[in-house]
């Protein structure tokens, strides 16, 4: 029986490194070189990340990564569908995180209020501001409670406090 | 208009870099501060923050001072010992010490012993003892995710947090769920009540079954979340 965890969030928060933390295999991944001047980095998710964990008894976590344009929109919800969880990575190093932010609440809005879901703001050490309170502020003002947290995605300990935090909202919905 | 309680932060021995830097990270941090920081090189205060490995003698300063922190060299083994920040100072080790500082200065209100700097304790507007006279079996809700300041102390903060996110809970529920013990899972909620964080609902009442209902196996899902945490890695709190 597989169940499923899906990564989303913007280009370059880690949603790649974060299932390659948890993954027990190296994970699949759909990268290309990158051509977006904005993202400071070579490559880009173009069609989605795979990892797996072996649960046992032929039950596995399979681990999904959306890619982060815009311009994939419509893979984001068909993901997230019948997910045991979603995590939201955001990069507080973009422009305008707090608007990404209501990109992510929007594409997913009829899911979140029964979705287990947890929020990780990355590069908050480079990038302060906005901060993780201000994140939950928005997140209060659209009537969510989601944990948010800062990680760093290259952190195991900070991708398994996401994972944590999603399970904890699972477990109290069994 | 604010009714944070001014706070001091006595430094001592600090480079000029150590001290623009924890002057900053107090200036970033506010928002995840409940007190008024101010940095001061004289006087009593409730943080004192130190280069030197002995304090020298401080002009103004009578009280012993809530916390003392020390900050090392980055290759100093003393780096992880309680108490101590090693170099270079990063925000989180600062505000978190500043946020424990905080949370002593609490306590001490709520156990009616005397603060021990100069200023007045913050304000309480609730403890433990505020639950207590509520039912056993009352439930409780976040409203909204807690601020970081709120979290800030332990690790399972964030655990309890989120078990109370999707729907109402009573503390031995909590407890059960989070394997966090019962008095920590109060103590948490107490917190997260003084904070206006949390929403404070009835216990159900369900009618008295005639005879004993046995208990109910575990939900598979439980254990099959339990097997997920287990295989990842993801350690409990007792």
């Amino acid at each position: 029986m597989d169940h499923k965890i899906v990564f989303t969030g913007t280009p370059g928060a880690g949603k790649t490194t974060a299932i390659a933390a948890l993954s027990d295999v190296p994970p699949v991944v759909t990268d290309v070189r990158n051509t977006d001047p904005t993202l400071a980095k070579e490559r880009t998710t173009v069609g989605l990340d795979f990892g797996q964990v072996d649960l046992g008894d032929g039950q596995w976590v399979r681990l999904f990564g959306t890619p982060g344009q815009m311009r994939f929109e419509f893979m984001w919800r068909i993901l997230a569908a019948d997910a045991l969880g979603l995590v939201i990575l955001l990069d507080n190093s973009r422009p305008d995180p707090l608007a990404d932010l209501a990109t992510y609440l929007a594409a997913y809005r009829d899911l979140l209020p029964t979705m287990n879901c947890a929020l990780g703001i990355g590069r908050t050490l480079e990038c302060p501001l906005p901060t993780v309170d201000d994140y939950a502020d928005a997140l209060a003002a659209q009537g969510l409670v989601i944990p948010v947290l800062p990680v760093d995605v290259r952190e195991r300990d900070d991708v398994l406090m996401l994972v944590d935090a999603v399970l904890a909202q699972a477990e109290v919905r069994a | 208009m604010t009714d944070r309680c001014p706070l001091r932060l006595l430094a001592q021995g600090l480079s000029d870099a150590d001290l623009a830097k924890v002057s900053a990270f107090m200036r970033l941090g506010r928002d995840h501060l409940r007190g008024d920081w101010s940095l001061v090189f004289d006087g009593d205060a409730h943080v004192m923050m130190i280069g030197y490995d002995e304090p020298v003698t401080v002009a103004g300063l009578l009280e012993n001072p809530l916390l003392m922190l020390n900050v090392v060299d980055g290759d100093s083994p003393l780096g992880e010992a309680p108490g101590v920040l090693p170099r270079p100072l990063q925000y989180e080790s600062v505000i978190e010490a500043l946020s424990s500082a905080e949370s002593r200065l609490v306590r001490a209100a709520v156990q009616g012993a005397p603060a021990p700097a100069p200023a007045a304790p913050l304000p309480v507007a609730g403890s433990v003892e505020a639950l207590a006279g509520l039912p056993a079996k009352t439930l409780y809700r976040l409203r909204r995710w807690p601020p970081a300041a709120v979290l800030q102390g332990h690790r399972y903060h964030l655990r309890l947090a989120s078990f109370l996110s999707p729907r109402p809970l009573a503390i031995d529920a909590l407890a059960r769920l989070s394997n966090v013990e019962q008095e920590a899972c109060a103590t948490f909620i107490a917190r997260l009540h003084e904070h206006g964080l949390v929403e404070v609902m009835a216990p159900v009442v369900t009618p008295l079954a005639p005879s004993p209902a046995p208990a109910a196996p575990a939900p598979v899902k439980t254990g099959l979340l339990g097997r997920i945490r287990q295989r990842l890695g993801i350690t409990w709190a007792r």
